[in-house]
């Protein structure tokens, strides 16, 4: 490129140089031309002759006349007056024609000058006849005059000639000092052409010496090249150059080939692919190809045929380049038949692996539990649908799933760790139980397999998970009625053995002392034991009962009875068996009816009662209280005696459960426990509220009868 | 080409050389003498010179030439006798002619000029010449048909008032 501009630029400079040569030639010759125009115009001198030729015709036809008017005989025509003015007249007519006659009028005499034409005109016909000496004199002195008019214009044309000569002068040395330059340019430009030309001509020889140095090489090249045939060649297809490389191929010597069409050099150039190849690479376009001829093992061989484009002393050519490439060729085909064998192999390979994939991916499929695996950076690669049907998953998945989002779906249900939160790559097993939906269990099992592939399982154990409650349940149940059987054991060796051994005692000392005994002491001996019996009856009667409920024996008879009346009558029962104690009562005037078992309820009254009684020192006090709220009627019992402790109030409904503070006080722990439960059965409850050593207040309630509820609402 | 015509100008003066002998002898002139040959002739009529007047002039054949000249800015006709006719006719044998006017302006026409057939001319525009009109002898050059001839010294060959012609 650059050398193109470098051309370009040479190619200008030239140019500029024969145009600089061209003008200056021309403007010198204009300028010549100029001059010589001039030269040949510019006659002065030639006016100048003419207007001292015409003074000298006046003197001559004035001396002429003088002669003629002193009487003179003239032999000679010529020197007659006749003669002279025609003479006169002739170089009078030429001062006033043409280019003189602008000379004259440029001195302001061509007035004059006519005049005196006119008078030389009209004088001529008097001068032909016989004129008087007189009229000679006078057109003599007219002559004269004329002479002297002439003389006069000589003077000053050739004081004008003065002015002209020098302003030409200056003229001519201008055009010279022009030419001069104009001669200048035409000698530069003219140098630096003759320097272009000398070294174009030096480069075309110094290019022509390294073309054939190139020639020569590419010569020493081709000729030496024998592992590749080289064949130039024209648009006919006619050989221009073979070389050994081509005669060892093809077995044709050059001094054969060259200058013979190729087709009838070698089979292979009848090739309809070869013919196309070199038509191409003749046209201007490169193709490389192969031929291959098969035949048996020996001939088999393969040519590589790159043909190209060459241009040359302006001739499009085409150069092919064959080389011998048997072996690759056949290696080649080797390893297209290996890798044809190899690829079947795969495709036979891969067809089983997708059908065990299949089979796998359908077990899964059809598998109860959720199935999901992960690569080791946590990207999902499968999951079944049990997994996307997960209830945590369903819910909360919907971005892409990967591990971490799979897990942190699990981390908000019950029995779930931190561990499912920040679980990261590398990711750690985890075995984890998740309330995945009510009632619905699963166990999450995320393991790794061979370090790279991670498994998650989802099982639903819900059912063993039933099972276990309820297992649960039952150890506990069972649990609670050890714990129930040992309270009876310890109650019942507790509380028999004192009624037991008091009859023990008694009947001792009645054995023994028999006959000491006072009748009195007798009396209070046997009324002792038989304190203790009964006291015995109603500890088993007690036992029974409890027994009896629960083994459901206890039926329910309700019927409508009046509250207040059950109540005072057995607070005042009571009242008379225990005679320090005092029993207040807060009950209305009218009767409560209400709807129950009046034997039942008596034993929960009893109960309260008594242990009302029982725990509250030498001197109880206790309140009894009954009133209506809505459609239920209450009845609480007040003592203040040892209290409850707090914390054992919610166990004091349990069998057999006693709170310390009643440790040394008669009882079975079944009592409460048994009113309780009957009030259950009548739709009602015991409530409790107790302070340690400030007394308690139980209270129960029951439904009031329909009877009384239809008056009261009449 | 130049050389061509030389050579062929030369063969006609040897012809006419040849010819010129053949030439009847001049006759005298009878009426007034209009031009006067001298020089090398090989006819003669008075003493060394030929003498020609008007009828003499006329007899040898007259042609024209229209053009315009340094007197006329208008072209004019110009009708005389070729110079080379009169020269043929006295058997003028020279390379060149000098031309006397009655003024006694001289001018040398080579002969050379001879190939140009310039003439003496006798009528300008119809019109006989006379003494006082440049008269009665023009040596007219055929101005407009040369570009040569358009210079000052072709321009002052046209002698008028020619009288004389000397053969050297």
């Amino acid at each position: 490129m650059k050398l193109n501009i470098n051309n370009h630029k040479a190619g200008l400079v030239t140019l500029v140089a024969l145009a600089v040569l061209a003008l200056s030639l021309t403007f010198a010759v204009v300028r010549l031309f100029d001059i010589d125009r001039d030269l040949r115009t510019e006659d002065t001198h030639a006016n100048l002759w003419m207007i001292s030729q015409a003074q000298f015709e006046a003197a001559l036809a004035a001396e002429s006349l003088a002669r003629y008017a002193a009487g003179e005989e003239f032999s000679n025509v010529e020197q007659a007056p006749p003669f002279r003015l025609s003479i006169l007249v002739s170089r009078m007519a030429v001062l006033l024609e043409g280019s003189q006659a602008d000379v004259i009028r440029k001195v302001g005499l061509l007035g004059d000058m006519k005049a005196a034409y006119l008078m030389l005109t009209l004088a001529e016909p008097l001068v032909e006849r016989r004129m008087t000496p007189e009229e000679a004199t006078g057109l003599r002195m007219q002559v004269r005059e004329l002479s002297s008019i002439l003389r006069d214009a000589a003077n000053e044309v050739m004081l004008i000639n003065r002015t002209d000569v020098a302003s030409k002068r200056a003229m001519y040395l201008q055009v010279v000092l022009e030419s001069l330059v104009f001669l200048l340019g035409i000698v530069l430009s003219a140098a630096f052409l003759l320097v272009k030309l000398f070294r174009g001509v030096q480069e075309a020889s110094q290019a022509k010496q390294l073309l054939r140095q190139e020639q020569e090489l590419s010569d020493l090249v081709i000729n030496n090249v024998s592992n590749q045939g080289i064949v130039l060649f024209d648009e006919k297809l006619e050989c221009l150059l073979w070389n050994p490389g081509m005669e060892n191929l093809l077995s044709v010597s050059p001094g054969d080939a060259i200058g013979r069409r190729m087709q009838d050099l070698d089979p292979l150039f009848s090739k309809p692919d070869m013919v196309r190849s070199l038509n191409l690479a003749v046209e201007g376009t490169s193709t490389v190809f192969e031929d291959e001829t098969t035949g048996d093992a020996t001939q088999e061989r393969c040519l590589e045929i790159n043909c190209f484009p060459v241009s040359m002393a302006e001739r499009k050519l085409g150069i092919a380049f064959l080389r011998d490439v048997t072996e690759q060729w056949l290696a080649r085909k080797q390893a297209e038949r290996q890798n044809f064998d190899l690829e079947i192999k795969v495709l036979q390979r891969t067809a089983a692996l997708r059908q065990a994939e299949r089979r796998l991916i359908a077990a899964i499929e059809s598998a109860a539990e959720g199935f999901a695996a992960f690569d080791w950076t946590g990207r999902l690669l499968f999951a079944n649908e049990q997994i996307w049907a997960a209830a945590p998953v369903a819910l909360w998945c919907w971005e892409e799933m990967s591990l971490p989002i799979f897990l942190r779906c699990f981390a908000m249900c019950e029995g779930a760790d931190h561990r499912l939160l920040v679980a990261q790559p590398p990711f750690e097993e985890i075995e984890v139980d998740v309330l995945i939906k009510k009632d619905v269990w699963a166990h999450l099992s995320v393991t790794k397999a061979d370090g790279a592939t991670i498994f998650v399982r989802l099982t639903d154990i819900s059912a063993y998970k039933q099972v276990a409650t309820a297992l649960q349940s039952a150890l506990e149940r069972e649990r609670e009625t050890t714990n129930a059987y040992r309270n009876f054991v310890s109650m019942v060796s507790h509380q028999f053995r004192t009624p037991l051994a008091i009859l023990d005692s008694s009947a001792q000392r009645i054995l023994r002392r028999s006959a000491d005994l006072s009748p009195e002491e007798l009396t209070t001996r046997i009324q002792k034991i038989r304190n203790a019996g009964s006291r015995l009856t109603r500890l088993v009667e007690s036992v029974l009962n409890a027994a009896k409920l629960d083994a459901g024996r206890i039926e329910l008879n309700p019927e409508p009875c009046d509250l207040v009346h059950l109540v005072v009558d057995l607070g005042e029962r009571q009242s008379e068996l225990n005679a320090h104690s005092t029993i207040r009562f807060d009950v209305p005037e009218s009767p409560v009816p209400v709807y129950c078992d009046p034997t039942l309820i008596e034993q929960v009254f009893i109960n309260l009662l008594s242990n009302a009684l029982k725990y509250s020192g030498e001197d109880p006090v206790v309140e009894i209280k009954v009133w209506t709220e809505g459609a239920r009627a209450f009845c609480s019992v007040r003592d203040w005696g040892i209290g409850i402790p707090g914390d054992e109030l919610p166990k004091i409904f349990d069998r057999f459960y006693r709170a310390r503070t009643a440790s040394g006080i008669a009882g079975t722990g079944i009592g409460l426990n048994f009113a309780q439960r009957i009030m259950h059965m009548h739709g009602g409850e015991i409530q409790v509220e107790s302070y340690e050593a400030e007394g308690s207040l139980f209270t129960f309630d029951l439904p009031l009868s329909n009877v009384d509820q239809a008056q009261q609402a009449a | 080409m130049r050389y061509v015509r030389l050579l062929g100008m030369l063969a006609l003066l040897l012809g006419w050389a040849c010819t010129a002998q053949a030439q009847e002898p001049l006759p005298q002139p009878k009426g007034p003498v209009l031009l006067i040959v001298s020089g090398r002739l090989q006819q003669a009529n008075v003493g060394t010179e030929a003498q020609f007047d008007r009828e003499m002039l006329e007899a040898l054949g007259q042609t024209s030439i229209a053009t315009v000249s340094v007197t006329s800015a208008a072209k004019q006709l110009f009708e005389g006798i070729p110079l080379r006719r009169i020269l043929e006719r006295v058997g003028g044998n020279g390379t060149s002619i000098r031309a006397s006017a009655l003024n006694d302006y001289k001018i040398t026409i080579p002969v050379d000029d001879l190939k140009y057939e310039p003439i003496v001319a006798m009528r300008v525009d119809g019109q006989m010449l006379k003494v006082r009109d440049k008269g009665p002898l023009w040596v007219v050059y055929p101005r407009d048909s040369y570009d040569a001839l358009q210079t000052p010294v072709y321009d002052a060959r046209w002698i008028w008032q020619l009288n004389r012609l000397h053969v050297e």
